[in-house]
């Protein structure tokens, strides 16, 4: 029978063997590591698909955008219809607009229309409006002639008058320059960008209020030249009534 | 039992056993890697070609197109939708209109002021003023320079009526015009303010100033519509005055043609 110191031998010997084992058995993280390489395609692989879907929307984005959005080719006919149309027309309308619309035959009444037809030249146009009228419409009566009242109606009436003429010089000068505006806006489409397009129909808004604000003007002056009208007709019944006490003579020619 | 293994426990070759066998596992425990066995280079060069070869087919392949697709609609973009040339050109029609404008203004403002007497020229004055607060002052202007309605000694009702229809419109209509002229310099002030913006407002946010310009015209449009009233009850008033003129006349005479032809009297 073996002694106990032989027995104790024998173990640690087989302790070795074990231990080395041990040390040897491959440890459950060789496994794991293959699996992260897997992962790590896979989420590569899944990018790419990503990337792919994403190329296909902006692909689309692109194709809306040439093809549906704003069609190259479309945008060249719009600009060779405008191109047609600024050749068949401006031409034309700037002749048409531009007639010549003197009449007067007597030499006082032709110098008053070309006054009034001058157009605006960087001068006052009332400068020599008020002689030229009087030279066409005659002179205020003297108080002798006519009563305050009848003096004062037609001076009221003559600078309504005068004031109308002059703010139609005014207005033609207006509606040069709105015209000559409106062809450089017109012009500038022909050439102009989608993008820039929505630029020139502002600024011919922005040009639209500033011509309304001078088509008010006009009004006003339309407005107070009725008035006078009516001043004058209000002043033949007031005179009428004065001269005859009854008015009627004034209503049928007393107020001469 | 128990004291056989204590005897054991005890026994010195037991105790170098036990010792030998824990020192060896702490030495490999210490020194031996277990996951250096995991990095076979063939492994991982095997590893790394494929996910080279995916991440060519999968990833670079597709960012090469979508680089092409965008640069693409960013040419597009930039030289067909909006060329900066294009832009600096609308631009420059913005500084063009500003200065027609500005001119056009100065030519409206000039005076066209003639009147020669004082009550017509106080009259003139108050009603080219552009100023809203003159309508208070038109009623007693006007009946300086035109009188004042007839008394019931001096016409008949039907007349001492018409005359003051007739004056109350007029008087209406010249403060009717004064208030355009005002309008009408508000409107041309806010037309130059949004032209001097489009002198250098980008084309994305021009809509923005549009829509405003077309709020404004929309207004103006209001105005115009005003002022085409006062105008209509105006030739109302004058068509007023020819029919009472006709009614007087047949009144006094029997029958209207008499005042028919007296009508050019009148309209004088």
């Amino acid at each position: 029978m073996a002694s106990i110191s032989e027995i104790t031998k024998r173990i640690a010997l087989g302790c070795i063997p074990l231990a080395a084992l041990i040390i040897l058995t491959p440890k459950p993280q060789a496994s794991a590591q293959f699996d992260i390489f897997t992962a790590v395609l896979g989420t590569v692989t899944g990018m790419g698909d990503t990337i792919k879907q994403f190329n296909t929307d902006t692909a689309e984005i692109q194709n809306l955008q040439t093809q549906i959005l704003y069609p190259v080719q479309e945008f060249h006919n719009i600009q060779s219809n405008a191109t047609s149309v600024v050749n068949s027309y401006r031409g034309w309308m700037n002749s048409v607009f531009g007639l010549n619309l003197a009449s007067a035959q007597t030499t006082s009444g032709q110098a008053l229309e070309r006054q009034m037809l001058s157009g605006f030249t960087n001068t006052n146009p009332s400068a020599q409006m008020g002689s030229l009228f009087t030279n066409a419409y005659g002179s205020l009566p003297n108080p002798s002639q006519a009563t305050q009242t009848h003096v004062q109606a037609i001076d009221a009436g003559d600078a309504s008058a005068q004031a109308a003429m002059q703010m139609s010089v005014m207005a033609d000068a207006s509606a040069a320059s709105t015209v000559q505006l409106a062809n450089s806006l017109e012009s500038q489409a022909l050439t102009t960008s989608p993008g820039s397009a929505p630029q020139l129909e502002a600024q011919a808004l922005a040009s639209e209020l500033n011509s309304m604000a001078i088509e008010h003007n006009l009004l006003a002056t339309q407005l107070r030249a009725e008035a006078t009208r009516l001043g004058y007709r209000g002043a033949e019944f007031k005179q009428g009534a004065t001269s005859s006490g009854n008015a009627i003579q004034g209503i049928f020619g007393g107020a001469k | 039992m128990t004291k056989f293994f204590t005897k054991v426990a005890a026994n010195a070759a037991v105790k170098r056993a036990g010792i030998v066998t824990v020192g060896c596992i702490g030495f490999g425990l210490l020194t031996v890697s277990p996951a250096k066995g995991q990095f076979d280079t063939a492994a991982i060069m095997g590893f790394l070609t494929t996910m080279n070869a995916t991440m060519q087919s999968a990833m670079a392949v597709p960012i090469q197109l979508m680089q092409q697709v965008n640069s693409d609609m960013s040419t597009f973009t930039k030289t067909t939708l909006y060329p900066l040339q294009q832009i600096q050109a609308a631009q420059g029609i913005a500084t063009q209109g500003l200065h027609q404008a500005e001119s056009l203004q100065g030519i409206m403002n000039i005076s066209t002021a003639s009147a020669k007497l004082p009550s017509p020229q106080q009259l003139e004055a108050a009603m080219l003023s552009k100023d809203p607060n003159q309508g208070a002052n038109i009623s007693a202007l006007y009946q300086q320079t035109y009188g004042a309605l007839p008394t019931a000694q001096t016409a008949p009702s039907t007349v001492t009526l018409a005359v003051d229809m007739g004056d109350a419109v007029a008087m209406a209509s010249i403060k009717k015009a004064i208030v355009l002229d005002a309008l009408a310099d508000s409107e041309m002030t806010v037309s130059q303010q949004l032209m001097n913006e489009l002198q250098t407002t980008a084309p994305g946010n021009v809509p923005m100033i549009s829509a405003q310009a077309e709020a404004w015209i929309l207004q103006a449009h209001a105005y115009t519509q005003s002022g085409t009233a006062q105008l209509l009850r105006a030739q109302s008033a004058e068509l007023g005055y020819t029919g009472a003129t006709m009614k007087l006349h047949s009144t006094i005479t029997g029958n209207a043609a008499g005042g028919m032809f007296a009508l050019p009297v009148a309209g004088h």
